[in-house]
């Protein structure tokens, strides 16, 4: 489907900016929209409850016990990867599919483009994956001249727009029903109303009729067992099912970390997909493709090019940052992560992506200092620890992430200085006690020129702070020290205790 | 020579990836992971995954009462149940097609005796039609109402159907016409997706070109504004038909 250059060069942007990229710059346009910041909210609360629910239910206090089983499941698999690769190259090979290896994203385009054109391909469904998004192979086969169509209802949107998924899971996480209706409108011609179910039909009858006529299916893949060489996708909307059942020729782009061990693994790893991304016990669709098919079928010619692609993921296999190339894509610690839910979705991210796991793996696939705002961007709350259904300790990686930052780059002059005076106070009493009387006595001084009254106490707030530390209060404002601290306090308490 | 150098070395001798499409050598490929996997001749062995110990992670207890748990579950993922006997099997598909005005379905069986049977009933009373395997691809089942399907099993605790199948024609049945309706033996009901993978262990193995289908429930999504809606791309309505 073709769409106009310049909205497809806007959506090329917002998942693949300038470097090194601005976190601060892209969330004034993210939070500009104060409704699509509460719609984001909302969602992400509901699913972040849903999956809270579901867990509970299922497995009651054995939670930590699944998680760990599940992360060590992964993590082993990662330790053996190039064993496991290989074992299902050659399983996948044998029960008839075509494996290619592809080391970048440019590699993996044209081993798209060579097989489309060996076949002859005019018309190209998708559907949603990650992983083709972040090859950006869509524009690469509209340029191919294939005529490519999003199938999935979200990024079937995202594609008539011109703009890009900002969530793994929920693409339009970010659009509100009107919009979505006026897209319709004017890019389809379709009479619609702005009700979910009318958009839905709209696009489905779209859809229906293109499923007819494509020649080439291409989807993403959420395992790939390396005991039968076994596809496993998962899908709601029933699009997936089309993509790899209707077209001749089907092509499966997935990263290398999707490997697992055995086909029994599923009946583990499958439980806590659905679960942690939207609470339902199994998707409604679970493909779990054999090879092509082969006899007694009408539909006779089908042929599966399954494409393994590192761009950057051996980057994160040493030890300390291995484990996360766990992640199952399921979106749980994006739900979970108050900074993305404040962000105003994954556009903030800058990168396919988002939440704790983007700011994790974005810098590591792409650079450190071409993303070193990312890894600050978390409040190390622990929430995406605490939901990850493969436990990876997203925090602490963060953390590392952070240190790396440092050392790269030497801090300036002013920073140097100011820390070490910082430290001198913190050793002498002396020092600390004096520096801290001043501070009280200057930011109440500016709680009383500059400062709001804050409604639940008696406090000020200094709204403009000056000099250096202005910095600090354009984004919020700094309250006023209480009229105790916790020394003073301590003293007196002490001295309570022992009259 | 160890275990994990034979092995590998069997592998890569007989199907190494393809780079005809312009793909990447394999030994080149898994050679860049190696380093910074810090494969050492000494840390050679293939090691064994850590046990399913399914004690951790069993849902749903192969003695609790199945029926009722598929049931239920299998409602809240939105099918219809329609529990019936062996004798009235026909009847209550026709009672649901008719109730639906559907005019034509198609079957895909495994089990041809039901095959058969259906088959003869529809064409004896001339109910309706039945839309035949015939043409080169899939696009006739555009046209078609209903698919009638049977399972391979069922799962309690997630309430989903599983379709195994070696043709990309029958999984379609269950896919392209807007209603599905899947017949069910009682006795084929499991507790726990973790008895699927036990029970099926010769049939989950690859024979190439088998697939295998979860199915819970109608197609659904809740891209726009995070409401719920039924009948996206696949069926709009999963009907079952216990015995
Ligand atoms: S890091 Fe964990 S919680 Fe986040 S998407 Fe990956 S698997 Fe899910």
């Amino acid at each position: 489907m073709s769409q106009d250059t310049s909205s497809e060069s806007h959506s090329l942007h917002l998942l693949n900016p300038p470097l090194p990229f601005d976190m601060k710059l892209r969330m004034q346009q993210t939070t500009e929209n104060d409704g699509s910041v509460q719609r984001i909210q909302n969602t992400a609360r509901t699913k972040f409850a849903q999956r809270e629910k579901s867990y509970t239910e299922a497995f009651g206090d054995r939670q930590t016990d699944v998680k760990t089983l599940a992360g060590q499941i992964k993590q082993h698999t990662l330790d053996h990867l190039d064993q496991y690769l290989e074992q299902f190259i050659q399983s996948a090979t044998k029960s008839g599919m075509k494996v290619h290896l592809a080391r970048d994203a440019a590699q993996a385009r044209k081993i798209c483009l060579n097989i489309a054109q060996s076949h002859g391909c005019k018309c190209c469904i998708k559907s949603k994956s990650m992983v083709t998004e972040e090859i950006q192979l869509l524009s690469a086969l509209e340029s191919g001249g294939i005529e490519t169509y999003e199938t999935d209802l979200g990024e079937f949107i995202v594609q008539l727009d011109g703009d890009a998924p900002s969530h793994i899971v929920t693409p339009v996480i970010h659009k509100d029903r009107e919009s979505i209706a006026r897209t319709f409108r004017q890019k389809l011609g379709a009479e619609t109303t702005s009700d979910p179910e009318d958009l839905t039909e709209v696009a489905r009858q779209y859809l229906r009729n293109v499923y007819r006529k494509a020649d080439l299916g291409i989807s993403g893949a959420n395992f790939l067992v390396a005991d039968t060489g076994t596809i496993v996708l998962c899908t709601n909307e029933g699009n997936g099912r089309f993509v790899t059942e209707v077209p001749p020729v089907h092509i499966v782009v997935a990263g290398i970390e999707k490997v697992i061990p055995r086909i029994n693994d599923l009946s583990l790893l499958l439980k806590l997909l659905a679960r942690s991304s939207t609470g339902q016990p199994l998707t409604v669709y679970t493909s779990l493709i054999n090879g092509p098919t082969q006899h007694g079928d009408p539909v006779s010619t089908h042929e599966i090019n399954v494409i393994l692609l590192d761009n950057g993921r051996s980057n994160l296999l040493p030890a300390p940052t291995r484990s996360l190339l766990r992640c199952i894509r399921c979106g749980a610690c994006l739900n979970a992560c108050p900074v993305f839910r404040h962000a105003g979705g994954g556009h903030a991210y800058g990168s396919v992506y988002s939440g704790p796991i983007g700011s994790a793996i974005t810098p590591l696939m792409r650079g450190v200092s071409n993303y070193s705002d990312l890894p600050k961007a978390s409040s190390l709350c622990g929430s995406c620890h605490q939901v990850c259904p493969v436990n990876i300790n997203l925090p602490q990686q963060l953390i590392n992430l952070r240190q790396e930052a440092v050392t790269q780059q030497i801090p300036s002059r002013l920073e140097s200085l100011i820390y070490r005076l910082f430290a001198l106070c913190l050793r002498y009493p002396f020092l600390y006690r004096a520096t801290s009387y001043f501070n009280k006595l200057f930011t109440r001084l500016g709680g009383i020129s500059t400062g709001a009254h804050d409604q639940f106490s008696n406090r000020k707030w200094v709204k403009h702070a000056p000099w250096l530390f202005r910095h600090w209060t354009t984004c919020r404002d700094l309250p006023t020290p209480t009229s105790k601290n916790f020394q003073h306090w301590w003293i007196l308490r002490n001295r309570g205790s022992s009259s | 020579m160890n275990h994990r150098e034979s092995s590998s070395n069997a592998h890569a001798s007989t199907h190494p990836a393809l780079t005809n499409m312009g793909g990447c050598n394999q030994q080149e490929f898994l050679t860049r992971l190696k380093d910074p996997l810090e494969v050492t001749p000494t840390h050679d062995e293939f090691a064994c995954p850590p046990i399913l110990d399914d004690s951790i992670f069993r849902t749903t207890a192969s003695d609790e009462d199945v029926v009722s748990r598929f049931v239920s579950q299998a409602k809240a993922a939105g099918t219809q149940i329609h529990e019936t006997n062996e004798n009235d099997l026909c009847s209550t598909i026709n009672r649901i097609l008719t109730n639906h005005k559907c005019r034509n379905v198609s079957l895909g069986f495994v089990d041809s005796p039901m095959d058969q049977r259906l088959r003869a009933y529809f064409s004896a009373e001339k109910k309706l039609d039945i839309c035949p395997p015939s043409s080169d691809n899939s696009s006739y089942l555009f046209n078609v109402d209903a698919g009638i399907t049977d399972v391979c099993a069922a799962i309690a605790e997630t309430g989903s159907l599983v379709i195994t199948t070696q043709s990309r024609h029958f999984r379609s049945i269950s896919l392209i016409p807007p209603m599905h309706i899947a017949v069910v033996n009682r006795k084929q009901i499991l507790a726990d997706l973790i008895d699927y993978f036990d029970a099926f262990r010769d049939d989950v193995k690859p024979k190439p070109g088998f697939s295998t289908l979860f199915i819970t429930g109608p197609s659904k999504t809740a891209d726009i504004e995070g409401e719920l809606v039924v009948g996206v791309h696949g069926p709009r309505s999963v009907h079952i038909v216990l015995v």
